[in-house]
């Protein structure tokens, strides 16, 4: 079993070590890169909360929504409508994205979850597909899959003046900020007693029953939140490029959440961010890979979920357990054989079972 | 009558279609009913059947060689797959639906690379059309509809009167006495698949001359056999029929009062209405 | 003579033409360790599902604490004072011990605060401790539950059911699968537990049985053939019979 580390500020976890480690890079990387990684950033941060919404659904309550572009796209939509056809403002549009999102996340969970728990599954591809289907035909509302622009308008701070999404270091620090604000609240929830049942209904839903819980209510939440955030990341997605369009309901969208959150490694929230920027990142630089997007995905997917289902924070584990038994790093197992150069060969370990 | 005939045709369409419809979405239950594997993989293996199938009349000329190939290889494909990359995860449930969505689009993109993007079509073996009561009805959809009713048949027979297929549906109640009782369970799942897989590809080449020939044409199956298959019950062969026919009846009738489109998305809506109301389906689907 | 906690009256279940369990009348006496025995096949597995909700009688009543609880769901019954444990553990794999327990007190809560850590209720950590200590899981209050010995994620389910503080502990075979010092574990636990809280446990393994409980109650064929103490049923020749000649 891994030890902590203390430190005079409070003890380092393994979690909140990569927490801060992550943040610290979120916020030094704007100040060492040019516009278009900036923009890359940005981006990349929207659908690492896109992933993250998904492993609260997945990862922590065990339910695999394959519905999740939906949600994503119904967030765009909305906070475009809002600023378009009622001229609001950037904050306002995405609070009105967020709700949206999480109304229609409530409803279509109602149907969904009252469904068998295979049922579930199919149910959310449905809702994705049909979404799909309705936003490519509906050109004349959506854009169809072409699309359209978003003008999205100054946001007056106080004190500091009018900000523009057009200007790259702004419109990265605001995506920071709502991501970093939506994962502190999805971590909160998590670690809550409500977080808890969560996990509970993943490991053991009739046990969590048995033991007085209204699971379905526990799954509606789940489902809620995370499609709430899922809307979110698709209005910071059209704050960014400035654009929406139906392709934001496509399937691969929906196997782009699971794929962030397989890889990265689910249950743990910064695993889908950490997958996110490895997708995208090598998607971006690795050239010729647009082409063949969907088969590298594919492939990776299946390569994911044969041989690593805990993703790169599992394996990262793996070598962090295998580095501290090496004493390489704090922390670690007392040395238990005997023939271990390191054991004092007076303090072996004395299990109690059998 | 104008409206009458359309009507006879848009409902002769409706069964046509359903009963195409329920064969795929049979191989789709079979495959959950007895792997409890959702195959998202399953419109991608019709697209397949289509795809091949077009390859083959292509190089041959022939539609009965593209019927005859064309399912049997994507069976073979079927099979490998549920051998090497469903086995080991087969437990669980989640992570080999996530298996068959990698598979889906590794299928769609190697269609695409092949294939090429944009449709292609397919001319019927049977052309012409056949009148009665008053209206023109094309032939090769109504030899289409007798072909489908002889497969279910078929299939019925298979499960209900051969041993391997009294086998199946031992495997599908209860795995583990059926393996205690010397059934050849992995055999079995194997051959699950492939059947599954073999009837989508039919279907595929079936339809190859009804709609068009793309490699986008799987995602468009995908939802009408996942709506029949919750609708009709999840599990429930009786149950999938019924679904297909009623919502194919029901989408070719409201095409004559709307788009496709729109008929198509009020046929889901309807649906899923229907979901909401008893979410385990017509005929009570089997599983938790 | 101690307070009757679980009855049942007529309890019949059947599957088609076949009678499971047939016109059983349980007496449940408070405090006691009862044991239900019989072979294979005789009906002990379904009269636990009935009495834990799970299945519905075909006939008859069941009625814990003078409430009749006979249609009731699990999740009912469980909040009236009675617990499950399995057969086939059922506890929380991916969650440490700590967790597990922790989980299993706050279903009794009627509101979770979404703002809180769970891992600074005090007061829930308490209880928790408090529990491992009983149930001697102490040491192993931050490993996960996966991690556990067979015979450990035994005690583990029983200290998830004990969490509810229970009035009456329903356990079908406990000792099942387990090492004969693991069992051991087990026993001395509900030999603890004994007075506090009533035990009803279906169990295969004679020796266990007879050295715990207080009296027997024996099925076969769905129906009670003989009821008393250990000592008695040991000489019950028709017992004897019942399981092919073993010699008690």
């Amino acid at each position: 079993m891994t030890r902590n580390i203390e430190t005079p500020l409070g003890t380092l976890t393994p979690t909140n070590g990569a927490w801060i480690a992550l943040a610290a890079i979120a916020v030094i990387y704007p100040f060492t890169v040019d516009n278009f990684l900036l923009f890359l950033g940005a981006s990349v941060l929207a659908l690492g909360l896109y992933g993250a919404s998904f492993d609260l659904i997945y990862g922590y309550t065990g339910l695999l929504s394959f519905g999740h572009a939906a949600f994503y796209g119904v967030g765009a939509y909305a906070a475009t409508f809002a600023i378009q056809d009622y001229g609001q403002g950037v904050l306002t549009a995405m609070l009105v994205g967020f709700l949206v999102t999480a109304v229609i996340a409530i409803g279509l969970g109602l149907i969904a979850i009252r469904v068998s728990s295979h049922g579930f599954v199919i149910v959310t591809i449905l809702i994705v597909l049909i979404a799909n289907l309705a936003a490519v035909s509906l050109t004349s509302i959506t854009g169809g899959t072409d699309g359209m622009s978003v003008i999205i308008p100054e946001l007056a701070l106080p004190m500091l003046g009018e900000f523009s999404m057009l200007n790259p270091m702004f419109r990265y620090f605001f995506v920071l900020a709502v991501v970093g604000v939506s994962l502190m609240a999805m971590n909160r929830l998590v670690n809550s007693p409500i977080g808890l049942v969560f996990r509970m209904i993943r490991d053991n839903e009739q046990r969590a029953r048995m033991l007085g819980y209204n699971v379905t209510v526990y799954k509606l939440i789940a489902f809620s939140v995370s499609g709430a955030f899922a809307g979110v990341a698709g209005v910071l997605s059209m704050y960014v490029t400035g654009f929406v369009s139906a392709s934001h309901f496509a399937l691969i969208v929906s196997g782009d959440a699971v794929i962030y959150t397989l890889v990265g490694g689910r249950a743990t929230l910064i695993g889908a961010i950490l997958g996110a920027v490895l997708i995208e990142g090598a998607s971006n630089f690795v050239s010729g890979i647009t082409d063949v997007y969907p088969l590298i995905i594919g492939a990776i997917l299946l390569f994911t979920v044969i041989f690593e289902p805990e993703g790169v924070v599992g394996m990262s584990h793996r070598v962090r357990d295998w580095l501290q038994d090496r004493g390489v790093l704090p922390g670690g197992d007392e040395p238990e054989s005997p023939t271990d150069p390191d054991a004092d060969p007076g303090a072996t370990e004395v299990t109690t079972d059998e | 009558m104008a409206l009458g005939s359309d009507l006879a045709v848009a409902i002769l369409n409706g069964v046509t279609w359903g009963l195409i419809v329920a064969l795929i979405a049979l191989g789709l239950n079979q495959i959950y009913g007895l792997l409890e594997i959702v195959n998202m993989a399953h419109g991608s293996l019709y697209m397949l059947g289509a795809v091949i199938g077009w390859f083959m009349i292509d190089a041959t000329g022939s539609f009965g060689a593209a019927l005859l190939v064309a399912p049997l290889a994507v069976g073979v494909i079927g099979m490998t797959v549920e051998r090497t990359i469903l086995r080991p995860i087969e437990d669980d449930l989640t992570i080999t639906l996530i298996a068959t969505f990698g598979l889906l689009l590794i299928f769609d993109h190697l269609a695409l690379m092949t294939f090429g993007p944009g449709t292609r079509s397919v001319s019927a073996p049977v052309g012409g059309t056949v009148s009665f009561a008053g209206i023109s009805y094309s032939k090769y959809r109504l030899v289409v509809g007798v072909v489908s009713i002889v497969l279910m048949v078929c299939l019925y027979l298979f499960l209900f009167r051969t041993r391997y297929g009294t086998w199946m549906r031992g495997v599908r109640q209860d795995r583990e006495t059926a393996s205690a009782l010397g059934i050849p369970t992995s055999k079995v799942f194997v051959f699950t698949f492939g059947l599954g897989s073999f009837l989508a590809a039919l279907a595929g080449v079936l339809l190859a001359p009804i709609v068009s020939v793309g490699h986008l044409m799987g995602l468009d199956i995908l939802a009408v056999a996942f709506m029949v298959v919750i609708v009709g019950g999840l599990g429930s062969l009786r149950g999938v029929l019924v679904a297909s026919l009623i919502y194919a009846l029901v989408e070719n009738v409201s095409s004559l009062f709307m788009t496709p489109i729109e008929a198509r998305i009020l046929t889901f809506a309807l649906m899923i209405a229907f979901v909401l109301v008893r979410p385990d389906g017509i005929f009570r689907g089997a599983s938790a | 003579m101690s307070e009757t906690i679980l009855r049942t009256d007529g309890l019949t279940r059947r599957f088609g033409s076949l009678v499971a369990v047939n016109d059983v009348d349980l007496e449940i006496y408070e405090g006691e360790i009862r044991g239900l025995i019989g072979p294979n096949g005789a009906g002990k597995t379904t009269v636990f599902n009935m009495l834990s909700g799970m299945l519905d009688p075909s006939s008859g009543e069941i009625w814990f604490h003078d409430e009749e609880i006979t249609d009731m769901p699990p999740h009912q019954i469980t909040s009236r004072g009675m617990a499950l444990a399995f057969q086939i553990t059922s506890i929380f794999p991916e969650l440490t011990v700590t967790e597990n327990v922790l989980g299993a007190i706050n279903g009794q809560k009627r509101f979770l605060n979404p703002l809180e850590r769970y891992s600074d209720d005090e007061a829930g950590h308490e209880r928790v401790m408090e529990l491992l200590e009983r149930v001697g899981l102490m040491e192993h209050a931050e490993e996960t539950a996966e991690n556990l010995s067979h015979g450990d994620q035994k005690v583990l389910e029983m200290a998830l059911a004990l969490a509810s503080d229970p009035d009456m502990l329903l356990l079908d075979e406990p000792a099942a699968g387990l090492s004969a010092s693991e069992t051991r574990t087990v026993v001395n636990l509900l030999e603890e537990l004994h007075g506090e809280v009533t035990i009803m446990l279906i169990e295969h393994d004679m020796d266990l049985v007879m050295e715990l409980v207080d009296s027997l109650t024996v099925l076969h064929h769905g129906e009670i053939i003989s009821e008393g103490k250990p000592s008695e049923i040991k000489t019950d020749e028709q017992v004897q019979e019942v399981y092919f000649g073993r010699e008690y």
